[in-house]
């Protein structure tokens, strides 16, 4: 019986064959020829947008350069006092000075360390800002369209998560770089002097580095990015399974996730660890390098100091000082590589973040934003005009095709229309948000793609489909709509207006209440008020309304419907609606089908507003 | 998560009940620990023996006599045999170490799933938006940095530093003074660095929250800010003074970690000095050296561990925010076995519900359904219609008032038995990562793929799902991203149908749905629940004609 339940919970279990061939597809992808060259203009992209923080970077590197000076010096003072003290056994025989200058050089490199440490800190610092900086532009750039289109939550994580996730590889990664190739030479610079045998082993054992690191690389690489996938993996199923806890309670399947989750963790242990053994060796093979130049050299020397060895010196053997000072210096040689290796998680992690801000970037519209043209000038209500407009969001999927209207100033139209047929795409033109493919747009007679259009925008009230709730103050949350800073009356009036008056006088903190994330949320009707209010408090020439009564009961649409009609009052209005409550406000009523727009007949108009009454007389 | 009443100081002691979890992986660390105090303890002695063997070859080579008689054959073979020890000693501890904690992160997620499955939505803040459950992530994965990072190579050098200050001990006693100075400086550092660390983990966090919602204002306002210049610049430029706020504060903790390690660097190489200074001239030649090039050594794995030390404060608070979250006890607790309600008969009285105390939310409330009533309960939003689901799902408790479901009081029940009883479609709808066949199993595992189509049938996906080449086999993005609103709801609807139970709820279905569609969707599940009872809820008025019975809901104080 316990055997055949086991039996039939497995069954449930996230079907494995299934999740396995989603994560070889994706690793498949890594493992793609092309993925490599993508990966490298990442590279090169990052590297392009953090030039502000070059300069920080290069003075990390000189720090790290003078760092590894004063060690020498150290290295070189302490042979000498140590060939004394072992030698002649007595403190008298040190050089003067020496002794004392130790503790100097010990301060002095602690405290490079220090400078260098704040130069990287900085160089991190400026690359985040200036590439946020670049991306709030892009934003404005491809404007409200580009970023409803994209999936939820794409552009905040790009903005916040992605962009820290560059941090270390400016801050550390690249000097380190540079770091890596210098101090090694230095340091050869400093033995050769002494013994060319010595130097030749510490080189003998270097360029073997690379080329292990790179054999070895060329696995861990597309390993690397599978243990991530793997984390990630693991960390979205949770996620998953926390935001979907409710349901998992209602169909009582809490046992089911639980054996679910803890199975996942060990396919992902055994999946990654067996890839993981493999890439490990990158480290040992650093680790076994340094360890074979410090014991080559410690024999090197000991057989040559013993005498057994008379090669590999200029002309007299060997003293124990300068066999001292090589053999000090010997780990220091690897000691740049090491530290690379430690912070090589960081450029893989940046590279990451710059394929995800990339995706996200080449989304970008082309030649969207034109802030160049004439301001619109006028005042009063707007006169729009469509004439022959084509629209297409991909190539070879028409939205609108050869769409002409005119709107006379003051004058109200609605458009009707199934969902898809384009209806917002229309509000989308007119507020300049999508750019027509053929035909164009005109303002007061004006072609659109003439007109500043930010400055157009400015003159539009728009009340989109779903109004975003902004996670700041109820107060800023409606100035986000006004043009100048606002006196609080006036946006207790906007409140009073949209009906809201009442509820935001009973909230504790009044205006200063924080709404959405961390703050208050609202519900969708009173979302809708709030984007209401906001309408109140712009003087628009334009009114663009997109399906300005979804999701209300009777009730409130009817509101809806009286306080938009007085706002109408005072400008052009277009809106769109499935619901025929609205379309009393309309002096005209067309309707979108693929034929592009024709008006409504009559007969079906006067269906339509007959619906919209019974269902107000219903409520 | 609901958010924390009070950004609290962190405490060292949230930590337990996480290393609590690592009781059955006990012998994986400690074999980890071993293998990560043998890669130590070869570093520092292949270093001391170098130095130390060619100091002593020097003395030796001094007279040719001496360098015949030195033996170079047990120090030359100690030197290799240390080099291959440190090589496969680090190779196997990286491996060991990131397989237990690979075995742990498993664990942890697990743990604390378990924790949080009993407890009452809004325990969790399941109600509120995705962003704080983001930052619990977030906490969880700042935990697992805490065993391989800080613990593990702590305790390695704490053992390795002992161990030289005995060796050097047993040689000269007083040798061992310079090793365990550098023991007491690290003991002394690290309250010092948490209590710095302290102060800037509470504010980093509460700052880094401001700059995330800063951020999200700017990518989901756009419609709004795109309609207004000024309004754009302010937004963005107080996105970016958080921006500047957070990273000042990041680099406080920086810096601090730039100064612990310079100062174990600058130490170390100072007991090193002094260690020539208080030794030279008394100490045998190769003892000295070696001693020197230990301290030495020291210095590079200890000055990284310094620095990491600052991070601790920050995992503290971090395992203090799971903490408050996962050591709730449930609000809502069922009893382990009761009562089979008899039949699908509810009888609601006198309910009262309110979320807190000043949104009264159900007042006296009553509603009577004999087994087998389709009912449409519609009303306006704001009404209480979603907190009734609540309530039924016992999710939440009334203030007051009762609800028996089949003649048995609700909170009789046990869950599995409520569960089965009572199928649920809330108004969120929600998908998992997964097919959709999965998806739909979720509600009964043992549904046939017949059943399955028949109840998409019913909801109106099957000829959309017939279009798609995978069928029920189609990958369903988390959280149902890949599916459209519509779908999405009406695969909750699809669910909450598979289950046959002898009661089902259904919250806001037509949300999304065209009028027509609306009404067929009403039609079909009125067919499909023929026999047994159903509450079809709405805002809406499509599909009224088909149920037996209608109730309007208003709003209290209507």
């Amino acid at each position: 019986m316990r055997l055949r339940l086991r039996r039939q919970r497995r069954s449930i279990i996230l079907s494995p064959t299934l999740l396995d061939a989603t994560l070889k597809t994706r690793e498949q992808a890594l493992e793609r020829p092309g993925e490599l060259a993508a990966e490298s203009r990442a590279l090169l992209w990052l590297t392009a947008s953090g030039r502000s923080a070059r300069a920080l970077g290069f003075g990390a590197v000189l720090c790290g350069t003078a760092q590894a000076l004063a060690t020498l010096f150290l290295m070189y003072e302490l042979a000498r006092v140590l060939h004394a003290l072992v030698l002649e056994h007595s403190l008298a025989g040190v050089p003067p000075g020496a002794f004392w200058r130790i503790p100097l050089w010990v301060v002095l490199r602690a405290l490079l360390g220090l400078v260098r440490d704040e130069f990287g800190l900085r160089a991190g610092r400026s690359a985040r800002l200036s590439l946020r900086q670049e991306l709030l532009e892009a934003i404005r750039r491809g404007g409200p369209l580009w970023s409803a289109r994209l999936p939820g939550g794409a552009l905040s994580s790009v903005l916040s998560d992605q962009v820290e996730a560059v941090d270390g590889y400016f801050a550390h990664y690249r000097p380190q770089q540079m770091l890596a190739a210098i101090v090694p030479l230095l340091i050869l610079a400093a033995v050769l002097p002494y013994s060319w045998m010595a130097a030749l082993i510490l080189l003998g054992t270097a360029p073997l580095v690379p080329v292990f690191m790179i054999l070895v690389g060329w696995r861990t690489r597309a390993e690397q990015s599978r243990q991530m996938l793997a984390m990630q993996r693991l960390g979205g199923t949770f996620l998953d399974l926390l935001r979907g806890l409710p349901t998992l309670r209602l169909f009582d399947a809490r046992q089911r996730s639980l054996e679910e989750l803890s199975a996942l963790g060990e396919s992902f242990c055994e999946r990654t660890m067996k890839v993981l053994r493999l890439a490990f060796l990158n480290g040992a093979v650093l680790e076994f390098f340094t360890s074979i130049s410090i014991a080559l050299s410690a024999v090197f020397l000991g057989f040559s100091l013993l005498g057994y060895l008379k090669f590999g010196f200029y002309g007299a053997g060997p003293k124990l000082e300068s066999a001292l000072f090589i053999l000090l210096l010997a780990p220091e040689f690897y000691q740049p590589l090491r530290q690379l290796g430690s912070h090589y998680h960081a450029r893989a992690e940046a590279l990451a973040a710059a394929m995800n801000i990339r995706q996200v970037l080449a989304t970008l519209p082309e030649g969207a934003g034109g802030q160049s043209g004439a301001s619109p000038g006028g005042s009063g209500p707007a006169a729009l005009e469509f004439a022959g407009v084509h629209l297409a969001y991909r190539a070879g999927e028409p939205v609108l095709t050869d769409c002409s209207l005119a709107l006379a100033p003051g004058e109200c139209v609605a458009v009707l229309g199934p969902s898809g047929a384009g209806k917002s795409s229309l509000l989308r033109l007119a507020a300049g948000i999508a750019l027509p493919g053929a035909g164009e747009l005109r303002v007061d007679g004006v072609p659109l793609a003439e007109l500043d259009l930010q400055a157009w925008r400015e003159q539009i009230g728009w009340m989109d489909q779903h109004p975003p709730l902004l996670a700041a103050s109820l107060a800023s949350n409606l100035q986000a709509a006004c043009a100048r800073a606002v006196a609080p009356e006036a946006l207790w009036d906007a409140l009073d207006f949209a009906g809201l008056g009442d509820w935001a006088r009973a909230l504790p903190e009044g205006l200063a209440t924080r709404m959405g994330e961390g703050g208050r949320w609202i519900s969708g009707g009173q979302l809708r008020r709030l984007a209401l209010a906001r309408l109140a408090l712009r003087r628009p020439r334009l009114l663009l309304l997109d399906e300005p009564t979804a999701s209300l009961d009777a009730g409130a649409e009817a509101f809806m419907v009286a306080r938009l009609e007085k706002l109408a009052a005072g400008c052009t209005t277009l809106l769109v609606s499935h619901r025929p409550a609205p379309l009393t406000l309309a002096g005209r009523v067309l309707e979108l089908g693929p034929g592009g727009l024709r008006p409504l007949p009559a007969a079906a108009l006067a269906a339509l507003l007959q619906a919209g009454r019974k269902e107000s007389r219903d409520a | 998560m609901p958010e924390p009443r009070q950004e609290q100081q962190p405490r060292l002691k949230a930590i337990l009940p996480y290393l609590r979890q690592l009781r059955g992986l006990r012998r994986w660390y400690a074999a980890s620990l071993v293998l990560g105090l043998l890669t130590l303890a070869s570093t520092l002695a292949l270093l001391a023996l170098s130095g130390g063997f060619i100091s002593a070859a020097a003395l030796a080579g001094l007279t040719p006599a001496t360098a015949l008689a030195f033996n170079f054959f047990y120090p030359g073979a100690g030197i290799r045999g240390l080099a291959l020890s440190r090589t496969v000693g680090r190779w196997s501890e990286r491996v060991l170490t990131h397989e237990a904690t690979f075995r742990l992160l498993a664990r942890v997620r697990v743990w604390l799933l378990a924790r949080l499955l009993p407890l009452a939505p809004r325990q969790v803040g399941a109600y509120h938006g995705s962003e704080l459950l983001h930052r619990f992530m977030r906490d969880v994965e700042q935990l697992d940095g805490l065993l391989p990072r800080l613990l593990l190579p702590g305790i390695a050098l704490f053992l390795v530093l002992g161990g030289v200050a005995a060796l050097l001990g047993y040689w000269t006693p007083s040798a061992a003074l310079p090793p365990l100075a550098l023991i007491g400086l690290l003991l002394l550092l690290a309250p010092l660095l948490w209590q710095l660390g302290r102060r800037g983990a509470q504010g980093l966090g509460e700052r880094r929250a401001a700059l995330r919602r800063a951020l999200i204002d700017v990518a989901d306002g756009a419609p709004v800010l795109a309609f207004n210049g000024r309004a754009w610049g302010e937004f963005r430029d107080r996105a970016l003074a958080c921006s500047r706020e957070t990273m000042q504060l990041q680099g406080r903790n920086e810096r601090l970690a730039a100064l612990a390690r310079a100062l174990v660097t600058a130490a170390a190489g100072l007991t090193a000095w002094w260690a020539l200074v208080s030794h030279g001239g008394t100490l045998e030649g190769p003892l000295l050296v070696a001693m020197v090039l230990l301290l030495l050594g020291v210095a590079e794995i200890a000055a990284p561990l310094a620095g990491g030390l600052v991070e601790l404060p920050a995992i503290a608070h971090a395992a203090g925010r799971i903490e408050a979250v996962a050591s709730q006890e449930p609000a809502i607790v069922f009893p382990p076995a009761g009562p089979q309600p008899a039949d699908g008969s509810l009888e609601i009285e006198h309910l009262d519900f309110s979320w807190d105390a000043h949104t009264p939310v159900l007042r006296d409330f009553s509603l009577h359904l004999a087994p087998g009533t389709r009912l449409f309960l519609e009303g306006p939003s704001g009404c209480g219609k979603s907190s009734l689901v609540q309530l039924l799902a016992r999710f939440e408790l009334p203030d007051r008032g009762s609800i028996r479901l089949g003649g048995v009081a609700l909170e009789a029940l046990d869950e599995p038995t409520l569960r089965r009883t009572l199928a649920i479609a809330t108004q969120f709808a929600w998908a998992r990562g997964g097919t959709l066949a999965d998806n739909l199993r979720l509600a009964a595992p043992q549904a046939s793929a017949a059943a399955m189509w028949e109840v998409l049938e019913r909801v109106g996906l099957a000829a959309t799902l017939r279009t798609w080449p995978e069928g029920l086999e189609t990958w369903v993005q988390e959280g149902g991203r890949s599916l459209s609103g519509g779908q999405l709801r009406r695969l909750g609807v699809a669910r909450a149908l598979l289950c046959r139970a002898p009661f089902t709820v259904l919250d806001e279905p037509t949300e999304g749905l065209e009028d027509e569609a609306a009404e067929r969707l009403a039609q079909q599940v009125c067919a499909w629940c023929q026999g047994r009872s159903l509450i079809w809820i709405s805002h809406r008025p499509q599909g009224s004609g088909c149920f037996e019975q209608r109730r309007h809901l208003a709003p209290p104080g209507a």
